[in-house]
């Protein structure tokens, strides 16, 4: 680590909430129809920042509360979204010291995981509960917000602590 | 490091614990209330959404779309359409209201709608659900039958304050009693995704390909005579004691963000 624990500057809980907020609006806000499949998770790519940005504050159940306002607001099966949210925040959390020191790409190619991951979680319950058949296309949103993964760090860092992850 | 990693995890089992009972509570629908009142958390975004002029429809007004215009002329050309076949029904009701009175049979009320919006927000890309901008304050209850211009939609299965759920009838869990136009076959209409199946009719059940499937009004949750679903395919296995019938259904939500919520007849909750 380059900075010593005591020097860092925590990011503030009100910047984390309205950036957190405004990721959930953006997942929620009516897109056209032919963006359906292609729509990026922005609390995902929020939770991720924080995560590797402020991980004495934003963890398992900071992502697991995020993805619970998701059910709810999906009027999903409760439990799901926060499932997938939380699992993002134990790996994003949990390696973030030698996250936060590797290339953008390879911080990208992660994210795709996690969010193929939590994507495969969503369908797999919607296929338990539901019935529906499992398409590819399914998993097009990962790979958007995979690909986002460098616009959404240039514009989170300037609401967390000075100088990319502090 | 490994101390943080732990605490991580001691802290995610709990909560994957708690994920997957809140999951399974909900699908056995074991706590109703309580998720009525958590579906409050949503509000204050669905308002946003809603706001006339608000974000949603600022959204919505700058996407590329069919030209104004076109859909103009085009809702003109099907208003005058409707017209003409409502001057016939309004003879025929009459019609029928003779007949009935020289029948003494008792007179069969008019179903009154309200009419409510899709809202986009809850339209998960793969689930057959969906969401309006109707709720406990408008008067919305369980099991009421939702449709459009098209035919049936399906039927309220969560009511939020101002929003509720409805399952479609394409929801494999949905059923709803049916009956073909042409023979008057009484049937049931099951949900299969995206599609309909009509299950349990015996190898001479009379039935073809393209024949009209409407509500029968069996049951009392569905008022009679609204369609259904169009028979796509009948298949005739020769190992199985049922025929094998797919249908598409007529009511598309992708046509129109507009719905139709029937007051449920007369008859108290039957199911």
């Amino acid at each position: 680590m380059l900075n010593k624990p005591a020097q860092r500057v925590e990011a503030r809980w009100e910047r984390i909430i309205a950036t957190t907020a405004l990721a959930v609006f953006l997942n929620v806000l009516p897109y056209p129809e032919w963006v359906k499949f292609a729509r990026p998770d922005w609390v995902t790519l929020a939770l991720f920042y924080w995560c590797l940005a402020a991980p004495q504050r934003v963890g398992v159940v900071y992502g697991w509360l995020c993805g619970l306002t998701l059910d709810l607001i999906h009027a999903a099966l409760p439990g799901q979204y926060a499932l997938g949210k939380a699992l993002i925040a134990l790996v994003a959390a949990g390696g973030y010291a030698r996250l936060r020191l590797e290339p953008l790409w390879v911080q990208s190619a992660l994210l795709l995981a996690l969010a193929s991951a939590d994507t495969a979680l969503v369908v797999w319950i919607h296929y338990l509960a539901e019935g529906i058949e499992v398409r590819a296309v399914y998993w097009l949103g990962a790979l958007i917000t995979a690909l986002l993964w460098p616009l959404a760090f240039a514009l989170l860092r300037r609401a967390g602590p000075r100088d990319g992850f502090g | 490091m490994r101390l943080k990693k732990l605490r991580l995890l001691q802290r995610f089992f709990p909560l994957l614990l708690l994920s997957v009972a809140m999951m399974f509570a909900s699908h056995h629908n074991l706590l109703p209330q309580a998720r009525t009142a958590a579906s409050t958390v949503a509000l204050p975004f669905q308002y946003l959404m809603n706001m006339p002029g608000g974000i949603a429809s600022w959204v919505g007004a700058h996407y590329p779309d069919d030209s104004l215009y076109q859909k103009y002329d085009d809702l003109l050309i099907k208003q005058l359409q409707l017209e003409a076949r409502l001057q016939r029904y309004d003879n025929l009701r009459a019609e029928n209201e003779r007949l009935k009175e020289l029948l003494r049979a008792p007179r069969r009320r008019v179903d009154h709608a309200l009419s409510a919006e899709i809202i986009e927000i809850g339209l998960e890309p793969f689930t057959q659900r969906i969401a309006i901008n109707r709720g406990a304050e408008s008067g919305i209850r369980m099991g009421q039958p939702v449709i459009n211009a098209d035919g049936v939609l399906g039927q309220i299965s969560e009511v939020g304050v101002r929003h509720s759920v409805v399952t479609l009838i394409t929801h494999p869990n949905h059923s709803i009693p049916a009956q073909i136009r042409r023979s008057g076959l009484r049937t049931i209409v099951q949900g299969a995704v995206n599609q309909v199946l009509v299950p349990f009719l015996p190898g001479l059940a009379d039935i073809r390909q393209g024949d009209v499937l409407v509500t029968s009004g069996v049951g009392g949750r569905f008022p009679s005579g609204y369609k259904v679903a169009r028979v796509r395919e009948v298949i005739n296995d020769t190992n199985s004691p049922f025929l094998t019938v797919h249908a598409d259904v007529f009511a598309d939500i992708q046509s129109s963000g507009k719905v139709l919520l029937l007051h449920k007849p007369s008859a108290p909750d039957a199911k």
